[in-house]
Formats: structure tokens, sequence, C-alpha cells
């Protein structure tokens, strides 16, 4: 082993994002790109992106059965770089549903860079107040 | 500043992800702060650096139930120093879609000239 205290040696450590971890809400979460966050109320399901600087038409939401996926592309502007801290390339995300939602209610939105996408759990599957009947 | 400080203490402060490139007529600094909307972003411009402070308004609602929390609510503050060669008075800042675009334009003096060339 060899153990390298000279001022040059960089620690293989993003100090940055270890702090970040220790704020993050649940540490480290799923992971992945884009960064989600999953949610569901009574009514709907939530699926956020953190998509910043990604056009409208360069994203494509797939919906099936069970699953919902987010494709894009994030695209490196021209120029000379000194410093690429932003991630670039295309990307994918697959989130898988375990409850069943109404297709056709399918609506998304974007806001200053983050993707919502509202899923309208359907009928059968909302939890329902069950009433117990006296006798 | 003092509104700045606040902000800090209530969201997690984040230091966004940044590129910086160099184009014929200026630098670019494009950071990336999702869920920043115009009303809370500032740029401030000292005597060597410039600084952004930015408030996400992305608020997940309450009464909902987390599966997975990657990302929230944040702050973000950085600061770059910039040089000599940057003109002050031309810098612009764009917002859109969560990307911030900061031009700093080369100063005159040192912009590539091209020298015609006279016949006697």
């Amino acid at each position: 082993m060899v153990i390298d205290f000279s001022p040059f040696y960089d620690l293989a450590l993003d100090w940055d994002k270890v702090f970040e971890k220790l704020h993050a809400p649940l540490p480290g979460g799923l992971g992945g790109y884009p960064p989600m966050n999953l949610s569901q109320d009574q009514d709907n399901v939530y699926a956020a992106f953190s998509v910043p600087g990604v056009k409208q038409q360069d994203l494509d939401i797939t919906l099936t059965d069970k699953s919902l996926t987010v494709q894009g592309e994030r695209k490196a502007p021209a120029g000379q770089y000194y410093r690429q801290e932003r991630p670039m390339g295309r990307f994918q995300r697959v989130v898988n549903l375990n409850l069943p939602v109404d297709p056709e209610k399918v609506s998304a939105r974007m806001v200053n860079g983050i993707l919502e996408v509202v899923m309208p759990r359907s009928g059968a599957a909302k939890p329902r107040k069950i009433s117990i009947e006296t006798a | 500043m003092s509104n700045a400080k606040s902000t800090q203490k209530s969201a997690p402060c984040h230091y966004p992800a940044t590129d910086i490139l160099e184009r014929e007529d200026g630098f670019h600094i494009l950071m990336d702060l999702p869920g920043v909307g115009r009303e809370d972003l500032s740029v401030e411009l000292d005597d060597t650096s410039v600084t952004v402070h930015g408030k996400s308004s992305y608020h997940p609602d309450g009464g909902r139930s987390f599966a997975s929390k990657e990302f929230g609510c944040h702050s973000y503050e950085r600061r770059f120093t910039i040089s000599e060669v940057v003109d002050r008075e031309g810098i612009r800042a764009e917002l859109s879609d969560g990307v911030l675009d900061l031009f700093l334009p080369k100063a005159e003096k040192i912009k590539p000239r091209r020298i015609e060339i006279k016949t006697a």
C-alpha cells in the first residue's frame, strides 16, 4: 500500500458529493440519471425529473402498462471547455409503476427545468373506505 | 447579502454543476439551477468576482408519500473570480429551462484583430 501525503495528493473523493448525500432526504436514492422524485397521493402518482436545459422537443415520455420511460438528450453547447461538470448526452430512465394508472389522463409539464408527470390512479386502484355494517 | 444568508439556513445549500467555456466573443458560464425561477435568482458582480445565488421554488406538495426522493428544494450559491480580460460592462445573464447562461464578453483590447496591410 502506498500512502502519498504530498500536497498534490488528490483524494479520490468528490467532497461536494459526499456532503450533498448527507443532505439528501433518502441517502443515495435509487441512483440513475436524471434524478427523480416519485410520489403518490389519493388520486395521482407523480414522477418528477430534474432535467435542466433539456428542451421539450428533446424529451420523450412513454407510458406502458407497467412502466414509465423518460428518454432525452442533453446537448453540449459548442466551445472550448475549461470546466465541465454538467452531465451531457443521451439518457433514459425507466420507472416501474406498481399501481394501475389511467393512460388517457396522464399529463406532463416542464417548469424551470423540472419535468413533472402526473398519472391519475385508475378507479380500481384507489384506496376506498369500507364501512362496516352493523347487523 | 442578508437575504441570501437567510435562504441558506432554510434549505441545504448546493454547489450547482457548472460548465465554463470559451467562444470567440467571450466566455460562457452555464449553471444547472433546476427549479429556480427568474425572481429567485440573483447575480452579483463585485470587484473581482461574480456570485450567483438561487433558490429552487420546486416544492413537492405535502400530503404525498414518496417512494423516492433524489432532488428537492435547494438553494444554490457559487462564486467565480473574473479576470481583467472580461468586459465587465457587457456581462449578460439569461435563464432558461433551469439553466443560467452568464455571458462574459472579452474586453476589446484582448480580442484578436486583423491587421490590414497597406500597399505602398
